[in-house]
């Protein structure tokens, strides 16, 4: 009997370390990843910059650093978790008409192809940086709320209820959030 | 690109729902991490209840976790967590050192001309030719 109790209190101990890991430890850790690649990735805008290819008072050059910074600095907010919260809040609720990609393609008016590419793929990092940090900074939510999500949407467009489920509508609306928040950065 | 009121109000009700929904998030979020941690003890307080013989290892939960394969398994699980995030960590900060040593010098080096360098490596780790 004694030996039971002390296996189970062996197990309690060991169940409240991987608890510490899993709920503390590894968010920090994903979270410090998510800013580090991003912090990289500002670099490289930076330098892109600092090359002459495009001005540092450039909009186009303006607006993507707003959008790195909203997401360096609320990227504890950005969880599987509050996307859904953010998404049943969020009902309802009318959307600004000037959406970061309307922003986006407004401030690259004018520029060489060759620049516009060049910044155009350093968007598209931040955004698969910001795909993997909402999947993997919460794997339980990931895991809880993504396959009957997708059973929904799957359900959902066979019955012919809504169009195809859009990854890029999605990340739009992150990345408007995003910079909505660095804009106000930039503003403060 | 100045913007309309309705532009502005429409933007400010997002940002409001937004932090409506990081409240409730964080709210949720702390019932689940401290949920786990009071299911632990009370499962750690019902196992030395026993110990004193008030109740009996009779709980499904109790009786799973006194298990002597359960008990190996999670330890292996709780140490094989703790090195890989020792591992992940310590790779995490070298690419931060990286980052940082390839910047600085170069800002530094517009200050002062003649500044002198630790001669580390790109990861902040011994350079090869420095080593005994």
């Amino acid at each position: 009997m004694n030996n039971q109790v002390l296996t189970t209190i062996a197990s309690l101990i060991s169940l409240l370390g991987i608890c510490y890991l899993f709920f503390w430890r590894y968010r920090a850790f994903e979270l410090a990843w998510f800013r580090q690649d991003l912090f990289c990735l500002r670099d490289e805008l930076f330098d892109f910059a600092a090359s002459g290819k495009i001005s540092f008072d450039h909009r186009a050059y303006g607006v993507l650093r707003s959008c790195m910074n909203g997401y360096i600095r609320y990227g504890d907010r950005l969880t599987i978790w509050h996307g859904f919260f953010f998404k049943l809040c969020a009902i309802g609720a009318k959307r600004p008409s000037v959406t970061f990609d309307h922003v986006w393609s407004h401030a690259q008016k004018g520029l060489d192809p060759e620049t516009k590419n060049e910044l155009d793929q350093l968007r598209n990092r931040m955004e698969r940086i910001a795909i993997r940090h909402v999947l993997v900074s919460a794997p339980e939510g990931t895991a809880i709320l993504l396959p009957p999500l997708f059973l929904v949407c799957a359900v959902a467009v066979a019955i012919k209820l809504r169009e195809a489920w859009n990854l890029r509508e999605n990340v739009s609306e992150l990345d408007n959030t995003a910079y909505l928040f660095g804009d106000e950065l930039a503003a403060a | 690109m100045a913007k309309s009121n309705a532009e502005l109000r429409a933007e400010n009700t997002l940002l409001r729902r937004a932090n409506t929904s990081i409240g409730i998030t964080s709210i949720f979020n702390n019932l689940i991490r401290y949920g786990a941690l009071v299911l632990i003890f009370r499962y750690g307080y019902l196992s030395i209840d026993s110990l004193s013989g008030k109740t009996t290892l009779a709980s499904v939960g109790i009786n799973f976790l006194a298990n002597i394969t359960v008990s190996q398994a999670v330890a292996y699980i709780l140490g094989a967590g703790g090195l890989t995030y020792g591992a992940v960590e310590h790779g995490l900060r070298k690419k931060t050192i990286k980052r940082f040593k390839n910047r600085i010098p170069k800002l530094e080096a517009k200050i002062d001309s003649g500044r002198t360098s630790s001669r580390l490596n790109a990861k902040g780790e011994t350079h090869p030719r420095d080593q005994a």
